[in-house]
């Protein structure tokens, strides 16, 4: 008598079916919008002169790490935003009667501790809700005339970058503040009950009890946050910052094979959103707390990540 | 070494406590008893300031501490705290459940602290779980390791929040022994529980709340016999029946 086998699985068979309907998609729109002619890669190497003056897929890639460094700074940046407008934000007001100060600190910092409290709870709410409530384009668009009036001896060049960078930065705070807070609330009250009660204060509780279990709740809301970004910094092009949009946008301008343009566009946007999804599941893999969540084999695991990225 | 004169707390417009005195003496096990929402819970609190009292006095070891100069956090540094519902920190081990209030708050070396949390592991029984985490534990093991939690940072007193309340049936034994020795060791203890069973064979004085006051106190014999309070009474019938 042998042990009971798991079922043969055919990841492979997924790999290739998944592959051949991309691929078949993908020569029927080619057909479908480009009509009788044939398709024209050799465009990629098509040196475009004027303004940029170097081939296509040069100015692309260049335009690429406007994109990616813009999103990386402005990401980077808006974690720190993020993580104290969202602890702002999980505040709770104490009761009256302790704020009143029977005890505890002198009833000055009482005092001063109940009001900067509140303010920075009400700064951090309107902040949270600007920058959810209006569209990305907007902020842009509006701190773009800002900055203009106030760094006019800037050169334009870097004004814009710097105006983007700044919308993204202040934009993806307020987005990612709400991800911490949830993260924050999320860790049980009785633990942090927990960690009061063993003498830790409110720091050291952050520090070595709701953080490190916020950490893990958060990463895939952040990572799905970084990838919005990505996308948006696509608005830049408005303001003129030469990014991946506004390359693609000129350089129809200059040719017509819009097809092909666009192809090669989407692929570079592909190329960086597709391996991040990879990496957060090998990080929650990684940090997983042993016995907490769903116990999955490790071949199971691989399976569901490989659904969950389609 | 805890004394209560006289503490009030609301919850908005909820009395809470109202006028509650209450002295434990060292090595003293006292066991509170009463209805839920008698406030119980809320005093116990009051004791290592988890609530701060509205009114009233508290004293840990002769220290008045619910006023201004006085650190909330050093005084429950100084008192050690069970829950019912455990709260053990779920990203921690359970011996880094133990060592993580010496190595953060009392700044205790990492080597020792470890040997320390080993031994309250091992004097709670649990020598062979010292990596396992809180989910991989049963219940009866998470609330050993809490009071192991608690016993690391060398607590004058030991408040316990109806430690065996959230455990199943077959685990609240093996529980209550662990407190029960610790009591023979002459650990202070404020316990909160329905246990009636723990509460008449480890407490020197039981004391019965309700609505917000100390309504009667005595030795546990003379109190389960005989209740003097018509709502004591009442308590008392309806547990045992």
């Amino acid at each position: 008598m042998s042990a009971p086998q798991p079922p043969v699985t055919r990841d492979w068979l997924d790999i290739v079916l998944g592959a051949s309907v991309t691929i078949v998609m993908v020569v029927v729109l080619a057909l479908l919008l480009v009509g009788g002619r044939t398709l024209d890669f050799g465009y990629y190497t098509t040196f475009i002169g004027g303004r940029y003056a170097a081939p296509v897929y040069q100015i692309l890639l260049s335009a690429a790490v406007v994109s990616v460094g813009a999103t990386v700074i402005a990401f980077a940046i808006g974690l720190g935003l993020g993580f104290l407008t969202g602890w702002a934000r999980a505040l709770r007001p104490r009761p009256r009667r302790e704020r009143a100060g029977l005890h505890g600190p002198p009833l000055a910092r009482t005092l001063l501790g109940a009001a900067g409290r509140r303010l920075s709870r009400r700064l951090a709410d309107f902040y949270v809700e600007t920058m959810r409530g209006t569209p990305l384009l907007i902020q842009v668009v509006l701190l773009w005339s800002i900055l203009q009036t106030a760094l006019p001896s800037w050169d334009p060049t870097v004004r814009n970058l710097f105006t983007g960078v700044l919308a993204m930065t202040i934009n993806t705070g307020g987005y990612q503040a709400e991800t911490f807070r949830g993260g924050f609330q999320a860790v049980a009250p009785g633990q942090v009950e927990a960690a009061h009660a063993l003498g830790m204060t409110r720091w050291l509780t952050m520090r070595h009890v709701v953080l490190p279990q916020a950490f893990r709740l958060v990463i895939p809301p952040l990572l799905n946050e970084f990838i919005a970004l990505f996308k948006a910094s696509s608005l830049l092009s408005w303001i003129g910052v030469i990014e991946l949009t506004k390359v693609g946008k000129d350089l129809t301008f200059v040719n017509p094979h819009v097809f092909e343009l666009f192809l090669l566009l989407t692929a570079i946007y592909l190329v960086v959103t597709v391996p991040l999804s990879r990496v957060v599941s090998v990080l929650e893999e990684r940090l997983r707390i042993p016995g907490l969540g769903v116990q999955a084999l490790p071949r199971q695991a691989r399976r569901l990540r490989g659904r969950a990225t389609l | 070494m805890i004394r209560l004169q006289g503490v009030h707390k609301w919850f908005g417009a909820l009395h809470v406590l109202r006028g509650v005195s209450l002295e434990v003496r060292k090595g003293e096990v006292v066991v509170l008893l009463g209805p839920s929402g008698s406030g119980k819970s809320t005093l116990l609190r009051c004791v290592n300031l988890l609530v701060h009292p509205d009114a009233g006095e508290v004293f840990v070891d002769g220290v008045r501490v619910n006023r201004r100069e006085v650190r909330p956090e050093w005084v429950r540094e100084q008192i050690g705290m069970v829950f019912q519902s455990f709260n053990l920190f779920s990203h921690l081990t359970a011996l880094e459940n133990v060592t993580v209030g010496l190595t953060k708050v009392k700044r205790v070396a990492r080597e020792a602290a470890r040997r320390k949390g080993v031994a309250m592991l091992e004097r709670v029984g649990l020598a062979a779980k010292l990596d396992a985490y809180p989910a991989q534990l049963s219940g009866g093991q998470q609330q050993r390791v809490a009071i192991a939690r608690a016993l690391a940072m060398d607590p004058k007193a030991v408040l316990f929040d109806e430690p065996t309340s959230a455990l199943d049936p077959e685990f609240i034994k093996e529980v209550l022994d662990v407190i029960t020795e610790l009591a023979r060791e002459g650990m202070t203890m404020v316990v909160v529980t329905h246990e009636m069973g723990f509460a008449r064979n480890v407490a020197r004085r039981v004391l019965f709340m309700d609505e917000g006051q100390i309504l009667e106190e005595g030795p546990p014999e003379e109190f389960f016999a005989s209740p003097r309070h018509p709502r004591a009474q009442a308590f008392v019938s309806k547990i045992l029946g």
